[in-house]
């Protein structure tokens, strides 16, 4: 299942300024996480829900015998609209050693952007997931949130993991 | 000679490990008076195989005290020094003096050298004829030109290759020089060809060393002879050609070999008849490969997606094809799937000797201690389960021992005087019974003491008389911090008690009976499963998902009719079973689950944990099933009530059951002291 534009930007020149990320579609923003977190892209299927967990844990999938959660970021950023259609995706992700899949609505592009087209995230006061915006990327007049998914799957607010893991980040 | 040794450093400490608990079982089972031969020698050569590998690597003082111990066994070997007892207690000591400072330099990096040194010192006082240890088996090395050597073993008949130490001998003979080749037929002969600068003596004492009564040829390396020069094989095989012949051979080694088939036909094909030798024989010696068990988690995971491929094509294929071709391959390839899972669930099993070969040195120990003699005797070492559960089954199992011995064998002369013999006797026995181990601790000692019991229990505040059943009296031993010893030991009665033994037990999905007669002994029964990754279970439905609930859990499902529903409080219902009122919980409220429920035409499940009843309402019985058993932990928190999931044959997964968690939860709408009232009065 893995998308093939993926593989081809892993193996363009890298170059020391250059970052690249996956690109997707969040309601009607586009949100770019760092491509080295990404394991897998894979279309969106029926989940088994957990008891007592929060509203944007849809609940868990079988990866290949790994049993792995989903995290609907749509619910979580407070979207009003979190509906599963054709493109809606699991973006699956290796953080910190664990694996987490989260629901997006469409995955759209591989993108590499050099430091300089990278800005640092507006003083928007105390906004809710602000903390977790890496900064603003440009590129063809299109603004890409950067998000810091590492931080954002291992925070103690998500509550995915025990303690012990998000005491150390 | 660019080797780098420090690779071979986790193989020294599990080598270490293995070669001391041969150590100390060939110790315990030596006679004092006459001592066996082969076994002086296996130990002998053990403690050699740890002083080579230490000195291999630079570890000195566990080469020079190691030496030592070879001195002591030396002397015996040569009948100049008797094993009685303090000897062997001694030798014993030492394995643990060693064993204590492996790990401390595993974990820490370095070692209590005085503790080394202090050792030492007590070994030397068994060897007065020298003075000083002789350099480490590694002798230098003069210069000189290297040379190529061509070394044969002669494999021990009926083991063949596993017999050897072989990891041992590929770190000793890479210390001289560059191993070149190694070449086996699995069963007869090891052949190898070693560059070296050490002459040919120092290369065979150095086998000798290692290999002891084993056959060694080493000669001069000579280029092999062309194909044409082969000495002809016995029998006809020749005339086939080599490539057919090999294909045959593989399969057919032993058989050949017996035969005297020559060695270098099948030399094309060793590695693999090794890899499959070893393999086989994995139940039958020590010596096995090491394998991380997160490849073989992997392996399990990969053969598990493989089964649920599997019931897809299968789904498919009855659904759609007429073609019964198709439909035979498609059942001969679910057969294979099964046993190949079977065949990977296998290698995680080993036989319980692991664990049982630990309990003559605490028997020996205690025993000596509390001036009891002991027999212990032991059956079924061969019984395999898994590993994990070995390991787990350590410390209840230590903890039995512990208890007959301290509790229930009594003095020598208190034996004499009740017209027993004098040595008490303690059996541990391991046995396969209905898809489950059974293993047994029994002793012939004095039995539990109703009374004391009884007395202490009431003084306890517990609900015991004295018209209760000897098996109800029993369970009061398995009460938190219950003991009847009088005074605190440091062996048994230190309020880590039977209670944690069953706790243990539980958590391995098994349970524990006793049975005790007075003046004849307890008995006690362990009834566990075969793997901890596998689980019985009946899947059920609530509030739209499938939930697993364990088998052994479950005493009964049933209809629960309105009559038999009774409202205790608000929110705590209790249903009547016979002439007994469970609490009735409902799962999907317990949970916290959003979803439809269907509470009119609900199943209750009756549970029993620990003798702590309910019942649990279900929307459905979907059937039983045994299920792999997963960890939801490895990629998410705990969830309160879910022991774990598993992946259904559909690629679904579904959540298991923590019920002994479940009974505990508190319903989020009403009050938890309501249950927990409902709960005490049933």
């Amino acid at each position: 299942m893995q998308d093939f534009s993926l593989t081809a930007a892993r193996n363009s020149a890298p170059s020391a300024a250059l970052r690249e990320f996956l690109t997707f579609r969040l309601g009607h923003e586009d949100y770019a996480i760092d491509i080295l977190t990404v394991q897998e892209i894979r279309m969106f299927e029926s989940v088994t829900k957990l008891p007592s967990t929060p509203d944007y844990i849809k609940g868990v999938i079988n990866l290949r015998g790994v049993i792995a959660p989903v995290i609907d970021l749509r619910v979580k950023f407070g979207f009003e609209k979190a509906e599963y259609g054709p493109f809606t995706v699991l973006v699956v992700l290796r953080v910190s050693e664990r694996l987490a899949a989260v629901v997006v609505d469409a995955v759209a592009d591989v993108v590499a952007l050099t430091d300089e087209q990278i800005k640092p995230p507006p003083e928007l006061g105390t906004g809710v997931n602000i903390e977790y915006v890496m900064g603003l990327g440009t590129r063809a007049e299109q603004m890409l949130i950067l998000l810091d998914i590492e931080k954002l799957i291992t925070s103690r607010e998500l509550g995915i993991f025990d303690e012990e893991l998000t005491a150390a980040h | 000679m660019a080797i780098d040794l420090t690779r071979f450093l986790p193989m020294f400490f599990e080598e270490t490990e293995e070669h001391l608990a041969n150590m100390e079982t060939q110790l315990l089972r030596l006679d004092p008076n006459a001592p066996d031969p082969e076994a002086l020698h296996s130990i002998f050569r053990a403690a050699h195989s740890v002083k080579g590998n230490s000195a291999l690597l630079g570890a000195a003082r566990f080469s020079e005290v190691m030496h030592r111990i070879e001195s002591i066994l030396d002397r015996i070997r040569k009948e100049q020094l008797k094993p009685d007892n303090d000897v062997i207690t001694l030798l014993l000591e030492a394995c643990d003096v060693v064993r204590e400072q492996a790990g401390r330099l595993k974990d820490k990096g370095e070692c209590d050298e005085a503790a080394l040194d202090a050792l030492h010192e007590r070994l030397r006082r068994f060897t007065p004829a020298e003075t000083s240890a002789p350099a480490p088996s590694s002798l230098p090395a003069p210069a000189r030109r290297s040379e190529r050597f061509s070394i044969e073993v002669d494999l021990p008949s009926g083991q063949g290759i596993t017999g050897l130490p072989l990891a041992n001998l590929y770190a000793e003979l890479g210390a001289l020089g560059r191993l070149e080749d190694v070449r086996t037929d699995g069963t007869t002969s090891l052949s190898l060809i070693l560059l070296t600068a050490q002459s040919t003596d120092v290369v065979r004492d150095k086998l000798h060393g290692l290999l002891g009564a084993q056959s060694v040829r080493v000669t001069p390396y000579v280029a092999p002879p062309k194909l044409a020069e082969q000495p002809p094989p016995a029998g006809s095989a020749s005339e086939f050609g080599l490539f057919s012949d090999e294909v045959s051979l593989a399969q057919t080694t032993g058989m050949l070999s017996e035969r005297g088939f020559g060695r270098r036909a099948i030399d094309h094909e060793a590695t693999g008849i090794l890899g499959r030798r070893v393999t086989d024989r994995l139940h039958l010696d020590r010596s096995s490969i090491r394998v991380d068990v997160a490849k073989l988690d992997r392996l399990l995971n990969l053969v598990g997606e493989l089964v649920i491929a599997q019931s897809m094509l299968s789904e498919a294929a009855t659904r759609g094809a007429r073609d019964a071709r198709l439909r035979d391959s498609v059942a001969y390839v679910g057969r294979q799937t099964r046993e190949l899972q079977e065949a990977v669930m296998g290698i995680r099993l080993l036989p319980i000797d692991y664990l049982f070969s630990r309990v003559p040195r605490l028997v020996r120990d205690l025993a000596r201690r509390l001036g009891k003699e002991v027999e212990l005797i032991t059956h079924g070492a061969e019984t395999e389960l898994d590993k994990e559960m070995i390991e787990k089954l350590a410390d209840p199992i230590m903890h039995l021992v512990r208890n007959s011995l301290d509790h229930g064998i009594e003095a020598p002369v208190v034996r004499a005087a009740a017209g027993k013999e004098k040595v008490g006797k303690i059996q541990l026995r391991a046995t396969h019974q209905a898809g489950g181990v059974v293993i047994e601790i029994l002793d012939d000692g004095a039995g539990f003491d109703r009374e004391r019991i009884l007395a202490k229990a009431i003084e306890r505040g517990m609900p015991a008389h004295p018209g209760m059943s000897d098996e109800e009296v029993w369970q009061f031993v398995f009460a938190p911090g219950f003991t009847t010893a009088e005074e605190l030991s440091d062996i048994s009665g230190r309020g880590v008690g039977m209670d944690v033994v069953k706790r243990n037990i539980r958590a391995l999905g098994g349970h524990i009976e006793v049975r005790s007669r007075p003046g004849a002994g307890v008995h006690i029964v362990l009834r566990l499963p075969l793997t901890l990754a596998i689980l019985d279970g009946m899947t059920v439905e609530i509030a739209g998902e499938t939930f697993i609930v364990p088998l052994s859990l479950i005493a009964e499902a049933f209809l629960p009719q309105s009559y038999q529903v009774k409202t205790v409080t608000t929110g705590a219902r209790v249903v009547q079973v016979r002439d007994a009122y469970l609490p009735l919980l409902s799962t999907d409220q317990l949970l916290g689950l959003k979803g439809k429920t269907t509470t009119q035409a609900a199943i209750a499940i009756a549970v029993d944990v620990d003798g702590r009843r309910a019942a649990l309402l279900v929307d459905r019985l979907l059937g039983q099933q045994q299920v792999v058993i997963k960890s939801l932990e490895a990629n998410y928190r705990r969830i309160p009530g879910i022991a774990g999931a598993t992946v259904l044959g559909n690629g679904r997964v579904a959540l298991i059951l923590d019920i002994n968690a479940l009974l505990h939860l508190e319903i989020p709408t009403s009050g938890g002291q309501d249950l927990e009232a409902a709960l005490g009065a049933a």
